[in-house]
């Protein structure tokens, strides 16, 4: 298991595209991934866990991930948490 | 248009009341326009613009203008009028004629025809008429179902479970409107109907079973002829390497000729009841058209809590609370 608190960089935190993209990213991993703040504990594979966050900008999260690739998905999540992109809305 | 509408095909509505008084020869003339035009202005002279390709209405005001000109200036008039090349001259409202205009008719083989509808009546029929008759028409492999009222194509691969589902949606109250084809065809702007093209019984081929009588089986009730169609699902085989829409922010219609209909991709997997999905596809589009937008409205919330200063103590006195009187 590997463990890592990392700032949210992103301009629009963890909203629902964000949050979105994250859990289709880890989705991806065989790895059990788990992003933590405070008390809260969210399952990044899915998308309501992690908006039930409501991480923002500037807000310290953990990753937790466990597994066979929980080194290369934590090298992602963390790239993915912590690049400052805004997530680009494409209107209905 | 598919193929040429001629102004004998017009004749043959008999919802427009439409009888031939004169320029019979010109039946095969072409309607090349849904719209059709007051001439008004045409019969006082003014002939810039003069849209001479759409069909002419004559109505109590431009009938009771000619009838007031004086005989040389009316016959100036009218001869200019008939030098255009137009499709056809309709009277409405039963009027009387004026004798020139049959004459010119006659002599330049442009069909004059006559309603017994008012003008507003009759242009709001023509309109509809053309414009279903005009309306690019496609066929399309699908099952057409109409769930809750609105109109839903389900499209996909042989094989994937179109029938199966639409089945499983007749037997929980739904009306199947066609099964394997559907026929397509935009009607009016922002419209798209789709028909049953067969005219013989509502069938349904189910693999395993065979053909299936639907109103034997399910009632009249169970079944009708067509349907604007409002969502199209598609359903495809889970593919693990595609990512699929996970917030429902964004969506890409489906196109058909210009018009934009709403569209959902269903994966097809073990465990996913695709008439449940369907049906709740449904009824969230339904929700929608009464403005309820439930990404929309919980990433505003989400957007709202994310700024509250005052967050931790609130999530924490909130599940603090539930703990302490949940009673379930």
């Amino acid at each position: 298991m590997v463990e890592k608190t990392v700032t949210v960089q992103n301009v629009s935190g963890l909203d629902m595209q964000t949050a979105a993209m994250i859990a289709e990213n880890s989705g991806r991993f065989q790895a059990d991934i788990y992003l933590q703040q405070g008390s809260m504990r969210a399952n990044a594979k899915s998308v309501m866990g992690v908006m039930m966050l409501a991480a923002r900008r500037g807000s310290e999260l953990t990753i937790i991930a466990n597994g066979e690739d929980e080194e290369i998905a934590m090298v992602r999540m963390e790239s993915l948490l912590t690049e400052a992109f805004e997530v680009e809305v494409t209107s209905p | 248009m598919s193929d040429v509408f001629t102004i004998a095909k017009l004749l043959q509505y008999l919802e427009l009341k439409l009888e031939a008084l004169a320029g019979k020869e010109g039946l095969g003339r072409r309607v090349c326009s849904v719209q059709s035009n007051r001439p008004g202005l045409a019969l006082c002279g003014y002939f810039d613009h003069f849209g001479h390709d759409r069909i002419q209405i004559f109505g109590n005001g431009e009938i009771s203008y000619l009838q007031q000109s004086d005989t040389s200036e009316r016959h100036v008039i009218l001869t200019r009028f008939f030098s255009y090349e137009i499709p056809c001259l309709i009277i409405t409202g039963g009027l009387t004629a004026p004798s020139e205009m049959i004459d010119l008719s006659n002599e330049r083989q442009i069909p004059f025809l006559q309603t017994k509808h008012d003008s507003s009546t009759f242009t709001t029929l023509l309109l509809h008429f053309l414009e279903n008759e005009f309306g690019p028409t496609e066929f399309v492999h699908g099952n057409l179902v109409d769930v809750y009222g609105l109109g839903v194509l389900i499209l996909g691969q042989s094989g994937i479970g179109k029938s199966e589902a639409s089945l499983e949606l007749l037997r929980k109250g739904h009306r199947l409107i066609a099964d394997d084809t559907v026929l397509l065809k935009r009607v009016s702007e922002h419209r798209v109907f789709g028909i049953r093209p067969n005219p013989l019984k509502h069938y349904m081929e189910i693999r395993g079973l065979g053909v299936i009588d639907v109103v034997a089986l399910f009632g009249t009730t169970a079944v009708g002829n067509r349907k604007q169609v409002e969502l199209v699902v598609t359903l495809e085989q889970w593919d693990r390497a595609r990512s699929y829409d996970r917030t429902g922010l964004e969506s890409k219609p489906y196109q058909f000729h210009q018009e934009s209909i709403s569209h959902v991709v269903l994966p097809v997997a073990p465990g996913r009841n695709i008439s449940s999905l369907i049906e709740t596809a449904a009824a969230n589009l339904w929700s929608k058209k009464l403005g309820i937008n439930a990404p929309e409205d919980l990433n505003r919330a989400l957007t709202d809590m994310m700024n509250d200063e005052h967050k931790k103590d609130r999530v924490e006195a909130w599940q603090h609370q539930t703990f302490l009187f949940s009673t379930a």
